[in-house]
């Protein structure tokens, strides 16, 4: 189906923007958490940022496991139920 | 199908997941985009488990409809038969209300059946909304499901409301509609079938020999005054009741019998109310001990005063009895009423044969009616008459039916009741449970697509 292919094209180049904005948002958040500035929020705007850039950088490796995980559940549950067992 | 549409749905799922994470990540230190990151994290997540649980969805609903014992067809079997109802109320009331054309309190009577017949248009109108309804939603069913879950996982919350609505909506509905026979079962009031519900009489009229007498007219007396006008079919049966008159209660009627000009005296001379005492449909054979006629109503034989008639036999084109007159009368004329259809080619008195020319023709309720005559000398004679059909005729006269006053009120007010009957059980009964289903549908959504599963990314 076109349309389907038109999204999963659309969601590879998300992952991979994604990735990149995981790079940028790590580096910026190092770089003002390194900066030379004795400003303890901006400090504090660095930390969050590189911590936030690492769950996302984790929610991102596990995404397809999550899903595969949700339809193998899904399915498990299902499935109809064993039939009564004959004596 | 469906599988393309679960995939299309499971793909537009992941994009969303992966917008979240984008929007998670971006290095901008603003709250509000952070907390649209791990909401559509969330409603991924959501949607991922609705699609994967797609099919325990449906057979869960098929599983709920056969554990409260509904079931489609008789949804159908119900709706049709409620059709079949108002349509018999139709025939019913379109042709009392013909009758009444010809009636002289036609606006008093017709208006109440225009009442009554525009409900049960109204009351069709919602049977045949009610047939759309559920061929709609058994037939689309999954397909609008499909599409609720379509909606549902389209990134950044766009369709999720109109998603989940249209999820529960298919559901409730499925579930829900062939469980309305029911509800209305429970809560209507008798609708019954459509009927004046006053007495019928019916019969045949016959003649001295037991022949049936066709296209006669009944007339019906009240003191002098005519009340009504009946005429008998091809076969010789006539109505009383039953659509064609409201009669009254108690009623007495004494009873004449026209035919071809002539007019008999009948047995019984009355009819009355007693005859159906604790009954609604009664039988009555009107007999007319002063006329012979034929099958088919081809001859009309008045007899003379005093005389009577044995031996009748009754062939193709030949009738055969014997007369006795009395002695004192004697000579007398015998007349034979004939119509234009009826060709006499000799009638036989005693062994001599006399042509039977008609004496006089006159025209009887558009019938050309010949009239001739033999002269009867002994008092009993073997009397022969030769005839031919050619075609048989109907006297075109309106007939006039009764209507009873006292019992108009009593007509009204059950055109009415049976009216409102149908608008109770066929248009607010439904209606009203088609709302509580809407309102479950709404409740269900609610639920369905909500603020979204508690959960919280870090």
């Amino acid at each position: 189906m076109d349309l389907v292919e038109f999204i999963r094209g659309l969601t590879l180049q998300v992952v991979t923007i994604a990735w990149f904005i995981f790079v940028l948002a790590w580096f910026v958040g190092w770089a003002l958490k390194g900066a030379p500035v004795p400003f303890y929020r901006l400090k504090r705007t660095g930390q969050s940022l590189v911590e936030d850039a690492i769950i996302a950088a984790f929610w991102l490796a596990l995404g397809s496991s999550i899903f595969s995980l949700i339809s193998y559940i899904a399915s498990n549950i299902a499935q109809p139920t064993p039939p009564p067992p004959q004596p | 199908m469906n599988d393309d549409m679960l995939l299309l749905a499971f793909s537009l799922a992941m994009l969303t997941y992966n917008l979240g994470i984008l929007l998670y990540s971006l290095p901008i230190p603003i709250k509000s985009i952070k907390r649209w990151g791990s909401n559509l994290i969330v409603d991924a997540i959501s949607s991922s488990i609705l699609i994967s649980c797609f099919t325990l969805i449906t057979s869960l609903a098929s599983k709920i409809l056969n554990i409260l014992g509904s079931d489609w067809s008789n949804y159908f079997m119900w709706v049709s038969s409620r059709v079949v109802l108002i349509f018999s109320g139709f025939s019913v009331l379109t042709y009392i209300s013909g009758l009444l054309k010809y009636s002289y309190i036609v606006s008093l009577l017709s208006s109440p059946i225009n009442v009554v017949l525009g409900y049960l248009s109204a009351a069709l109108s919602a049977l045949k909304v009610l047939v759309f309804l559920g061929s709609f939603i058994l037939n689309y069913y999954s397909y609008l499901m499909l599409l609720g879950v379509i909606l549902y996982s389209i990134p950044f919350r766009i369709g999720k409301s109109a998603g989940a609505y249209l999820i529960a909506m298919s559901i409730v509905f499925y579930v829900g509609l062939p469980l309305m026979p029911a509800f209305v079962e429970t809560f209507q009031s008798s609708i019954g079938s459509v009927s004046l519900e006053s007495t019928e009489i019916s019969g045949r009229v016959i003649d001295l020999s037991g022949n049936a007498v066709p296209n006669a007219i009944i007339q019906l007396y009240e003191g002098d005054e005519v009340v009504g006008t009946i005429l008998t079919n091809s076969q010789g049966r006539f109505v009383l009741g039953n659509g064609y008159d409201l009669l009254p209660k108690n009623f007495s009627y004494r009873i004449s019998l026209e035919l071809y000009g002539f007019t008999f005296i009948t047995s019984p001379e009355n009819i009355s109310s007693d005859l159906c005492v604790g009954k609604e449909l009664c039988s009555l054979n009107i007999s007319v001990p002063g006329l012979l006629t034929t099958a088919g109503g081809a001859l009309l034989i008045p007899l003379p005063t005093g005389s009577n008639v044995y031996e009748v036999i009754v062939r193709d084109n030949e009738v055969n009895f014997t007369l006795v007159t009395n002695p004192d009368i004697l000579p007398t004329e015998l007349y034979i009423a004939y119509p234009k259809g009826t060709k006499i080619n000799y009638v036989v008195v005693n062994e001599e044969v006399f042509s039977c020319q008609p004496i006089t023709d006159f025209i009887w309720y558009d019938i050309n009616v010949n009239l001739c005559s033999v002269l009867i000398l002994s008092n009993v004679s073997n009397v022969r008459v030769i005839y031919e059909k050619i075609f048989s005729e109907k006297p075109s006269v309106s007939e006039r039916r009764i209507i009873s006053m006292s019992e108009v009120s009593s007509f009204i007010a059950t055109m009415i009741s049976i009216g409102m009957a149908f608008i109770y059980s066929l248009v607010f009964l439904p209606s009203l449970y088609l709302i509580l289903l809407l309102s479950i549908s709404v409740s269900l959504a609610r639920f369905l697509g909500g603020r979204g599963l508690p959960i919280r990314i870090f």
